[in-house]
């Protein structure tokens, strides 16, 4: 019975130490002189797991829900992700321990300037470094970037793309509704991007909206604008969605 | 105890690799165990202020191993929800452990996964879960009284 198999027999022959003795004697949260450290000596069964356990390496993993793939991108994170990506995650959860007053978002369309939410973005580099940027500054291919909403009403908020080539991407969330966003409250929102090599201005547009909605129809909206302004992003009307908008300019320059 | 990015990788690199297998041991799938990963060393980031804990290798134990059982109950929600609503899909084999412990009340299924899968004593098991040795003694009791009912009712079902 399936029962037998797993939770009724011990395998493990008497007195040997378990995955979590062997773990805490290789990080010397036992001492060799406990009888843990005394059994290892003697045991060469245990001092084979021992082996064993100090072989294995960490998975190369990235932080999803921190580092998410820009659909289309050069990936940032994945299933073969790095510690690289790890670290970037790591990172932009520092700058946010230490977050500073920054500059204001550019605010655009809508109503009175209090109720609209606003938009931070975090940058993190290749390098490790991580700021939280203005409007207009001077991003790379490779650089990394978190969004953050402050909204006074409860609502839902998606991130979106229109870079010089005319692409409409979805940065946060990549698919599926709209992230929630409590009211009164600064929100960092799930999932980051990585910028690829298109060069060039890209407008991000922040979509707070009262219901819920799903990103795609937030992107075929978008591109439904995008279109009407001749590919231009510079000159995007207003998508015509239940939702306020508030625009972030950067440039992507070469690396 | 730590305060950079720098000193998470220190962290990651000394410990990622036991949080991975366990999660993988637990979930019996190496992405999943991936996520879950990711998940433990982020609560092991945002816990830094307030982390007092002077043994990493017991906290991560149980943060990975209450993770991923809470994973396995949300899985079966899940699947109880969507079955609800939909035909019932052609059979996928759920993973062992999670199938066996269908039913377990909470608090008995850390026990009976650190006492039979982990195959760890009863002391450890009582320093991870911060509870005395007795009360493991007897959550043990009960969990093997409870999987003795369900290999009963599997039996009787069998004879059916």
């Amino acid at each position: 019975m399936m029962t037998e198999s797993l939770f009724s027999i011990r395998l493990r022959q008497e007195g040997c130490l378990s995955d979590f003795a062997l773990e805490r004697l290789r990080h010397g949260e036992l001492d060799a002189r406990d009888p843990a450290g005394t059994h290892l000596e003697a045991c060469e069964r245990c001092r084979t797991r021992m082996r064993a356990v100090q072989e294995e390496r960490p998975p190369a993993i990235a932080l999803r829900g921190i580092v998410e793939r820009r659909p289309g991108r050069r990936p940032w994170s994945g299933r073969g992700g790095r510690l690289g990506a790890l670290l970037a995650g790591a990172v932009v959860m520092a700058s946010l321990l230490v977050w500073r007053a920054a500059p204001r978002p550019e605010r655009l369309k809508g109503s009175a300037g209090n109720d609209l939410p606003r938009l931070g973005v975090i940058l993190g580099r290749p390098d490790g470094s991580i700021e939280r940027i203005a409007p207009g500054a001077a991003l790379r291919p490779g650089d990394r970037l978190r969004f953050e909403v402050s909204a006074r009403r409860t609502g839902f908020a998606a991130v979106v793309s229109f870079d010089g080539s005319g692409a409409v991407t979805p940065f946060v969330p990549a698919r599926g509704p709209a992230l929630p966003v409590p009211a009164r409250t600064r929100t960092l929102l799930e999932g980051a991007v990585e910028l690829d090599g298109v060069l060039g201005p890209e407008r991000l547009l922040l979509l707070s909206c009262t219901g819920r909605v799903e990103v795609a129809a937030l992107v075929e909206a978008g591109r439904a604008a995008l279109s009407k302004a001749n590919g231009e992003p510079g000159r995007l009307p207003p998508l015509g969605l239940p939702c306020d908008e508030q625009t972030f300019w950067f440039r992507k320059v070469p690396r | 105890m730590w305060g950079d990015r720098n000193e998470l990788a220190d962290l990651f690199q000394r410990y990622g690799a036991l949080v991975y297998r366990r999660a993988r041991r637990l979930l019996g799938d190496t992405h999943a165990a991936e996520d879950a990963c990711q998940e433990v060393f982020l609560r092991l980031w945002r816990a830094r202020p307030s982390f007092t804990e002077t043994s990493p290798v017991t906290w991560l134990y149980r943060v990975t191993t209450n993770h991923c059982l809470n994973l396995m109950r949300d899985g079966r929600r899940r699947r109880a929800l969507a079955a609800a609503r939909t035909p019932p899909p052609p059979h996928q084999p759920d993973h062992e452990v999670a199938r066996l412990l269908e039913g377990i009340p909470e608090p008995l299924q850390a026990v009976g996964v650190y006492y039979y899968l982990d195959e760890m004593t009863q002391d450890e098991i009582a320093l991870v879960l911060g509870v005395s040795q007795r009360t493991v003694s007897n959550r043990l009791k009960e969990f093997r009284s409870l999987l003795r009912a369900d290999d009963e009712r599997d039996a009787e079902c069998e004879e059916a």
